[in-house]
């Protein structure tokens, strides 16, 4: 196939799986996520040339992801000429089967992640998801770090609030927190 | 809700879809590198192919400017008709034209002798020296299509030459061609 084949292969096995999760909680949407996911591979090996080995290659995998992943939302947006926001193209959609399954406190929390703005769902999905450091997640989201410490505490403020708003169910949610 | 959070870490992903990503990665990848290949050729090949125009067009240019083929005397655009001839020592005028009315000048319409004179003309080839010689005669062909060719025409060293009236192209005649075509040009002149 390609040069270096053996070896991407075995970075495509060891991470495509997290990368996938990760950009289907941006998407919601399985068959655009592995689509998505092969598109930051081959990202990936055309500029691994550009790897800094003092981030960790997990850390600059989600970056390009993030970045394919974000490309592909403005593209999808009908709202072009606005700033994009996923709250707009996501909140009236259903959960996802993926989502379904794990219940409905877990199909509460994801629902309201989806009504955020676009800031605080990519802190909470870094930070509380995927348990990136604040240094990690200023890495892959271009911000400073002080940007993300603030910009966590206010999504998961308003996170709390949004989930309140649904009433019944939140409460079982928050008491886990 | 931390734990809440984190059990959105995991979605479910079927191990089919995780190969068959990535036979699809392994396929882009390899069309992409034939790509780059093919792209990084297509300077060479342009530059090629420019070349290739480039020496083509000069070779077509000399072709027409006369210069650098085998440079037969341009094919006669009709049958010869008439030839008449005229003694002359000066490259600067052209006595058919100034005495055709007079007598020193002789016409020839033997068709023979003027189908070798077609011939000669044809097969005579462009030479790049320009012997100058002392016995000229100056020739003017009347054309079946009413054109007219004008031509100077000399012997050199058992050698005859031709060119257009106030053309500096020069060419040579065909040997066995040559002498009875000489032969032919001083029965005309003798004769009249």
């Amino acid at each position: 196939m390609v040069d270096g084949g053996e070896e991407f292969s075995q970075v495509y096995d060891e991470y495509s799986d997290r990368i996938f999760s990760y950009i289907f909680l941006l998407v919601n949407n399985r068959a655009t996520a592995e689509d998505l996911t092969q598109e930051s591979f081959i990202k990936a090996y055309q500029s691994f040339n550009q790897f800094n080995e003092e981030s960790q290659l997990y850390t600059w995998l989600v970056k390009i992801a993030r970045n394919t992943a974000i490309d592909y939302i403005r593209k999808k947006s009908k709202y072009r000429y606005l700033p994009f926001d996923l709250k707009n193209l996501y909140s009236e959609q259903q959960s996802p089967d993926e989502i379904l399954l794990k219940g409905e406190k877990i199909t509460i929390l994801y629902e309201a992640i989806n009504r955020l703005k676009m800031d605080y769902r990519e802190v909470i999905v870094l930070r509380k998801i995927k348990e990136f450091s604040i240094k990690e997640s200023a890495e892959i989201l271009n911000w400073k770090e002080d940007k993300v410490r603030i910009t966590t505490l206010r999504a998961i403020k308003a996170l709390k609030k949004e989930l309140k708003k649904r009433g019944e169910g939140f409460e079982e949610v928050l008491s886990n927190g | 809700m931390d734990d809440a959070l984190k059990e959105l870490d995991s979605i479910h992903r079927k191990i089919t879809a995780k190969n068959k990503s990535f036979q699809q990665i392994e396929s882009k990848l390899a069309h992409n590198n034939q790509q780059k290949i093919i792209s990084k050729r297509i300077p060479y090949y342009m530059t090629s192919v420019a070349t290739l125009l480039i020496f083509s067009c000069l070779v077509l240019w000399k072709w027409d400017d006369g210069i650098g083929r085998a440079d037969n005397y341009p094919v006669l655009s009709s049958t010869i008709m008439e030839a008449i001839i005229a003694t002359n020592h000066s490259y600067d005028s052209f006595q058919p034209i100034e005495y055709m009315y007079k007598k020193d000048y002789a016409i020839s319409s033997n068709n023979e002798w003027l189908e070798l004179l077609h011939s000669l003309i044809t097969n005579a080839e462009r030479v790049e020296e320009q012997p100058i010689g002392k016995n000229m005669y100056d020739c003017l062909l009347l054309l079946e299509n009413n054109e007219n060719i004008k031509l100077k025409i000399w012997i050199e060293d058992n050698d005859l030459y031709f060119m257009e009236w106030n053309k500096k192209i020069v060419y040579k005649a065909n040997n066995a061609e040559s002498e009875q075509i000489m032969a032919g040009i001083q029965r005309i002149i003798e004769k009249e």
